[in-house]
This record gives structure tokens, sequence and C-alpha cells, in this order.
């Protein structure tokens, strides 16, 4: 069942059109990797699906148009983790992770009981349990991107967009939070990452979509699209297949031309 | 710390200090009363006493309350809105802006025709510089470095345009006047210019008031507290009117203040779990027991002279945001 | 023996010469006003231009038929005074400048009661040459005085304050003390311990209850904040008499002179209009 249906849509920076004429479609329980070269248009692709960039064309959520669902449900629905995890000033982990529940706390109304179990349950999903009271400030990356993370989740919506979530992370972060998301899109969620880590896409996303230049070039299977020859067009390196029980394997090896 | 200050115990401790201040800034004047009968000079006709009490140190003791409030509350919103912590109204020059406003109104005499001139244009002033403001931070450029050279701009651009008014005002007199307007002084306000700024203030914290849950997202940035649902427009909207507002009319009617708006939020941030949203009110009676207590020594210091509440303020409030500088440059991309 | 008669002839005639000046500029307000009032037609050559200031001067009408000057050094330099008149708060370097081109200047102290109005109303008088002329005002500017107040003084008098913008008073040794006096009030500032003028905190007038609160005219300049504490509500209403301030035109209490009289007239005008006759027979 089609999650989010686009159409035509076009997106310009300024004077410059990043996106042109794209067509997408995601259903419920997709766990999507979005790949590119640096400046495809990933990050404005995203930023246009959680209605933060204004675009031509036709978003639909759930067969409504994005742009006509007023702000607070459509954050019911759309969690999106930006690339830079910005927190401005030194508010305890727990608070971050309560900030989750914006979209259905009334104004100035201490937290119901609904928002104190999806709290609770984020910060155990992600394993913050320690970390409750520590100020965001004094985080590791990991451990910030962990926090923000909880804070999409406690947002309980079925979409969750994450651009570049796994930069910056050691091995051990990357695959935890690849395998946090695997586990959410099992249990229903729409996943939508973008990532450089061409290994990482391969072995956990179930659907890729690749992009070069504001266009799609291919879509589907992680088989399907990250062939040799997609990933020679597109970032211009070889690439070392493999397989194992568990999946695809993949590195890139040199640069094209040598 | 493991577990946050307890937040109404906070308010509670704020409000009551507050309180007493405001009653020791009514007991305290050149005229000879006693503490008890100054105090009930207010409610029952005294004579000479209660004119004493209600129409010269009452007013002086709402405005001082009311002033700082504005001045801590409008400080704790920028803050909050620009994610900077040298935000504050004087420093951006948003206090010398809405003393143009209020210059212009005065020295040309039009405040004497229509009164309400006074904070209207004082307003007008306000909402300029902090529009200004708002517009830089919106770039990538909106860093601190940015944001306080601009302040300082806009705050030497209105400084002079208001030496200017001043120098080529009608009577002589006015040069003289300058100093109260860059640093401000509560001696012998009425209750005229209560009535003239109180409305204005009030109706800019209900402005900031609102904002409080907004401000909150808006530690994730602006692109996350858009995500959240944050509408960005709205948000922006009330913090400009409602610093615009407090400020400006807080200026009409006691020249510019400075560092109160930064100072009040810095020390109590601590206190409210750096939440954006708990911290407004906070800083509000925040700024309110500094005013006050500035306006107390400055009476206790020098009796029989006018001494500016902004020498007090900027004394203590000048080493303070060095302080502040030093250690955030540390930390600054 | 010739020579000694000589020297002496000499210095007899040097002295006549001296005795009136032929031609005599005034740099100052009070001197102006003075000078023109004894000089003889073409003694006084130039007046301050303030003296052809209607707000500040009594004697406008007089003071145009002379040349103006701004109190500048090459001005005066220019007119060949054989006498400058100044003030002592004329610049002091213009002062020193002048002195050391040659020119003769006497500088006249602000009078700060009556007994200075006399003595400088004779000094005038001396130095132009006409202590006749100089007599006979004073002669008339007592019998005027002595119409006023006889029957007020002491601590039955009214009080009365000065109030200046920025809060400040007339105190002890001003004029306006000695024109208040005159006029049978007791000086607020003064009983505060005040000389010269000084500071007065609003919440001592207030507190004090004057029967009338005495301004000069300040708003014919201009708007300025320091004039707002003449509506402040505090001021209006501790004014025992309830009719708000009362304003004595500048030019009457600027300068001491004969003019000077005319705010003793307002002032004890004022009184008897506030005050219940006691024991008079009018």
């Amino acid at each position: 069942m089609t999650l989010l249906d686009i159409s035509n849509l076009s997106v310009s920076l300024g004077r410059r059109s990043v996106i042109r004429d794209l067509n997408l479609s995601i259903g419920k329980g997709e766990f999507i990797g979005l790949l590119g070269p640096n400046g495809a248009g990933k990050s404005t692709l995203m930023r246009a699906m959680a209605s933060l960039a204004p675009a031509s064309g036709s978003i639909l959520l759930n067969g409504n148009a994005l742009a006509a669902i007023p702000e607070r449900e459509r954050a019911r629905m759309i969690a999106y983790i930006p690339q830079n995890h910005e927190i401005a000033w030194p508010i305890s982990v727990e608070d971050v992770v309560s900030l989750g529940r914006a979209p259905y706390r009334v104004p100035f109304a201490p937290l119901s009981g609904t928002d104190r179990n999806a709290i609770e349950q984020a910060i155990m999903e992600m394993d913050l349990a320690a970390l409750r009271h520590r100020p965001a400030t004094k985080l590791s990356g990991g451990e910030v991107a962990r926090v923000t993370l909880a804070r999409a989740l406690a947002q309980e919506t079925g979409l969750i967009i994450a651009d570049e979530p796994a930069a910056g992370l050691d091995p051990a972060h990357q695959i935890s939070m690849m395998r946090v998301f695997a586990g959410l899109a099992e249990r229903g969620r729409t996943i939508i990452v973008s990532l450089h880590d061409l290994g990482l896409a391969a072995r956990w996303c179930d659907r890729i979509v690749l992009m070069n230049n504001g266009d799609i070039v291919a879509d589907g299977s992680p088989q399907n699209v990250l062939t040799a020859e997609h990933i020679a067009s597109v970032y211009g390196v070889r690439v070392y297949t493999g397989e194992d029980e568990n999946g695809l394997i993949l590195a890139p090896t040199d640069l094209m031309d040598t | 710390m493991k577990r946050s200050f307890s937040f109404p115990l906070l308010m509670g401790l704020l409000i009551l200090a507050t309180g007493v201040l405001g009653v020791v800034s009514l007991l305290i004047g050149p005229a000879d009363v006693s503490p008890l009968r100054a105090l009930t000079a207010l409610f029952y006709e005294d004579g000479a006493i209660s004119l004493v009490m209600r129409e010269i140190r009452l007013p002086r003791a709402i405005l001082g309350v009311s002033i700082g409030i504005s001045l801590g509350l409008s400080g704790a919103a920028l803050q909050g809105y620009l994610r900077n912590p040298l935000a504050e109204g004087g420093i951006l020059g948003i206090g010398s802006s809405a003393a143009l406003g209020a210059v212009l109104a005065i020295y040309t005499g039009l405040a004497t025709v229509f009164p309400l001139a006074l904070p209207l244009f004082a307003l007008t002033g306000a909402f300029l510089a902090v529009a200004i403001l708002f517009a830089l931070s919106g770039s990538s450029y909106g860093g601190s470095l940015t944001l306080v050279l601009a302040g300082i701009a806009v705050s030497s651009l209105a400084a002079a345009f208001t030496s200017l008014v001043l120098n080529l005002a009608s009577n002589p007199f006015a040069s003289y006047e300058m100093v109260f307007w860059m640093l401000g002084s509560l001696a012998d306000r009425s209750m005229l210019h209560v009535e003239l700024a109180l409305p204005f203030m009030v109706l800019g914290w209900i402005a900031i008031g609102f904002s409080a849950p907004a401000l909150d997202a808006l530690s994730l940035g602006s692109d996350t507290a858009a995500s959240l649902g944050v509408k960005l427009s709205r948000v922006r909207t009330l913090v400009i009117m409602g610093a615009a507002a407090s400020i400006g009319a807080a200026t009409a009617v006691a020249g510019s203040i400075s560092f109160v708006g930064l100072v009040a939020p810095h020390m109590l941030r601590p206190f409210v779990g750096s939440r954006p949203g708990r911290l407004l009110p906070a800083s509000a009676f925040g700024g309110a027991i500094l005013l006050t207590a500035a306006d107390i020594v400055s009476r206790l210091v020098a009796p029989d002279r006018d001494l500016k509440l902004g020498v007090v303020t900027a004394l203590v409030g000048a080493p303070f945001f060095l302080w502040l500088v030093f250690r955030s440059d540390r930390k600054l991309p | 023996m010739i020579r000694i008669i000589a020297t002496l002839l000499f210095a007899v005639a040097a002295s006549c010469a001296a005795a009136s000046p032929a031609r005599v500029v005034s740099m100052n307000l009070c001197t102006d006003q003075l000078a023109m009032l004894i000089a003889s037609p073409g003694q006084l050559v130039s007046v301050s231009a303030l003296s052809q200031d209607p707000v500040m001067s009594a004697m406008v009408d007089e003071a145009k038929t002379y040349k103006a000057n701004q109190g500048r050094a090459e001005e005066v330099f220019i007119m060949r005074p054989d006498l400058v008149l100044a003030g002592a708060f004329t610049a002091r370097s213009t002062v020193a400048m002048l002195k050391r081109l040659g020119f003769r200047v006497e500088v006249f102290q602000p009078s700060q009661n009556f007994a200075d109005i006399h003595t400088n109303i004779k000094r005038m008088g001396v130095l132009l040459g006409h202590e006749d002329r100089a007599s006979k005002l004073l002669v008339s500017f007592d019998r005027e005085l002595a119409k006023f107040a006889s029957d007020s003084s002491g601590p039955n008098a009214p009080l009365a304050a000065a109030y200046y913008p920025g809060g400040r008073t007339s105190g002890k040794k001003t004029l306006m003390n000695g024109i208040m006096e005159a006029a049978g009030w007791r000086n607020f500032g003064a009983e505060l311990g005040i000389t010269g003028i000084g500071n007065m905190p609003l919440e001592l007038l207030v507190m004090n209850r004057p029967d009338a609160v005495i301004n000069a005219e300040n708003d014919a300049l201009g708007p300025v904040l320091a004039n707002e504490n003449f509506r402040h509500p505090a001021l209006l209403g501790a004014i025992k008499s309830g009719m708000g301030l009362f304003t004595i035109p500048n030019r009457f209490e600027l300068c001491g002179g004969p003019f000077t009289i005319e705010a003793v007239r307002a002032l004890d005008g004022l009184r008897q209009k506030i005050s219940v006759p006691v024991g008079r027979s009018q």
C-alpha cells in the first residue's frame, strides 16, 4: 500500500534547479536507502518529502496532498532527522527525547501518560537509560545520533526520514543504527535513509533509490541497483561485490580510471 | 547535575524575591518616613506622605519590576529564538533604536500633543532593529560574531541619530539629556508614565509567552522544529513583536538599559535545565530582581544625585559579558 | 617745579578722560541692561545679542536700537571701545584675550540679592561717569521696593519653592531668594540649607506642601525631558493652594536691576491672592 506518492516533483534552491520532474512511490514498511554522490539532490528530496522545502509537483501522503495537511498533524505522520544534529543548549537527554512529543502536547500542559510511555519506550529502544540526565552537549557523536533517533521514535510516526544518520559514527554504531531501522521497518514503519556507505546500504536496505544530478537513475533491490555499471557511472569508482547468507557485501576499491 | 532544580520552587523563590525587592523599593527615598507609615499611606489617606507614596514611589517600583520583567523576558526569548547566548536587547541595539524613536516623538513636540506617540514611536524603532537582526540570523552567516557585529552597527547608528536629534532640538538643554537615553533612569517617573508604558509591555509579555513551546522545539534547530509541527513564521512574529513591544515601551519611559536581558537568562539557565520555554518566566522575574535591585542601589549609593540605572547594570553586566565572550569563543564554530 | 605741575595736570586730565568713557561695549545680558539705563546717548556702542531676545531681556525695545555683539573678542576689538563690560560667566578666554589686547575690561558679579543690585548700579554709575543717574535709579528702586510685603515676614510667611528643570532650586544667596523675601515669602530652598542653585528632591518638596511653586517659563524654548517634572502629579498635588505652578517670566529674574521689582510685584500679588488676609485694612 502506497504511503508516499511523488509525481513531477521539481525543487529549486534559489535559482538553481536541484530536482527536475522526479517520480517516486514509497510503500508502507519499506526500508529505503537513498544513495547518490554529493550534490545529487538527496537532502533536497528528503526535505521536500518532509515538507520543509517548497516544491512544485505533487506529493501525496496516504492519498492526501502533503502541503494541505496542517503542520501538527503532519508532524505525527512524518519524523525528520536532519544531517546536522544541532542541539543549542545543554538540555538533558530525556528533555530532547520529550521534544519528540511536541506534535501531541497541549501547549503549557504537562506530559500526559501517553507521552511518558512513548518517551520511555524510545529511551529503552535506543539504550539511553543510563544517559537520561546527561546534558546533550556532553555526548559523543554516537550518543547524539542515538538521542536524535530516540526523539524521532518518541514522535510515533509512520514514516521516518533520516539524512545521513550514519555520518561520523564508528562501525559498531553504524551497524546498530541500521539494525534499529531494519527492526522498525519489520514492525511496519517506513524508513528512508540517505547514506554514503554503499556497503551499509547494500546489506541492510530492502530497496535502493539511486540518484544523480537531481534524477533517479535506478530504483529497486540492492542487487539490481548496486551493479558495477551503475556504481561506476554514478560514483566513478570500482567496487568489489560479494555475498553471504545475510546479504550483499559491497566495498569500493578504487577510482575508475586507474 | 542529575536531577534539575524544582521548577515550582524556583518560580516561587523568584516571585518572592521580586515582591520583597518591590516593597524595599517603596521604602527608599529622601523623605524621612517610617516604613510602616509609608506602606500604610499607600492605602489610607495620610496627606503629603500618601502623595509621595502613590505618585512618586509607587510608579517607580511598578516600573522597576515591569521593565525588569520586559528586559529579562525579551532577552530570554531572543536568545531562545536566535539560539545564541549573546543575544540581548541592549547589546543588539534594540534599546538604542527604541530610544531614537522616543527621542523623535518627544523633542519634535509630537508627544506633547499626542502622548501615545511616545510609546508607539519607541515600539517602531525597536521593531525595525529586531527585524534587521532576524533577517541577518536567517542566513548561514547568522553566527554569534555576525549578530554581535550587527548589533553594534545598529546600536551605533541609532545612538548617532539620537545625538543628532538632541543636538538640533529647539531647546538647547536637550543635548544634556543624551545621558538619560543612553543609560536609563527611573527618577521622578509618575503614574502617567506607567499608564503609557505598562499596557504595551503586558502585550509584549503575552506575545512572548505564546512562543514558549516553539522555543523548546527550536533547540534542535529550525528544520527539526518545523518537522515537529512548529510554525516558524508564527514564532518569529511573536518574538519580534513581543520583544519590540516590551523593550520599546520600557525604553520610552526609562531610557535604554543594557545587560539585564543578558545576565538574567544566563544566571537562571542552569536552574531550568537550559529549557528555553521554562527560562522565559524565570528570566522575567530574574530581570525584575536585577533591575529593582539596581534602582535601589542607585538610590542608596548616591541619594542626592540621579545615578543612572545603566551605570549600575553596566558595572555588573559588562564584565559578565566579557566573561561570556571569552568562554563561548572557545566553543563556537 | 614745572615738571611736577605738568605731571599733576596730565594726571588730572587723564583721570577726567577715564571718568567718562566715550565708547562702551557690553558683553553680558545683565551689564547690558544696567548700562542702557545709565549711559548717556552715544556712550553705549554695543550690547550682547541676548538683550535683544524677548524671552531673556526686560529691555528688548531699547536693546534693539544698539548694535548687537556675540561676545567674541574680534567683534569687540573692531569696535575699539575704551571700556568693556562683562559678566562673571562671560567666557574667560574672551576676557583674557581682550585684556591682553590692551582693553579695559570690568567684570560684574551676578546680583545675588538686593544689596548686590545696589552695589552693581552704583559701580556702573562710577564706571560710566554718571553717578548722579545711578543714584536717581537707586532712589526710585528703593521707593518701589518699600511698597511691598510690610505685613508678611518670619514664620507666618507662606512657603514657596523655586523649581527649575532637572529638579533644582534657588537657595540662599540667590536673586530669586531675595525676590521671594521681598515679596513676603519663605524660600523652601533656603530652609533646606542650599546655597546657590542646588538639587531639590521632589519627595522633599511634596512632603513640605508649599503654598506655591515658582518657575521661570521653560516650555518657551521647546520640549525637553527636564520640563516633564512640571507636570508631575505629585508636584501639582502638593501645592496647597491648588493653583498649579506660578510662572515668572525669565526676563524679570535673570538679572538684577530696576525691572526685578516686576518679579517682586508678581510674587507679592500671588501671596495676597492665596493668603487669608490677617489684620490688613484692605
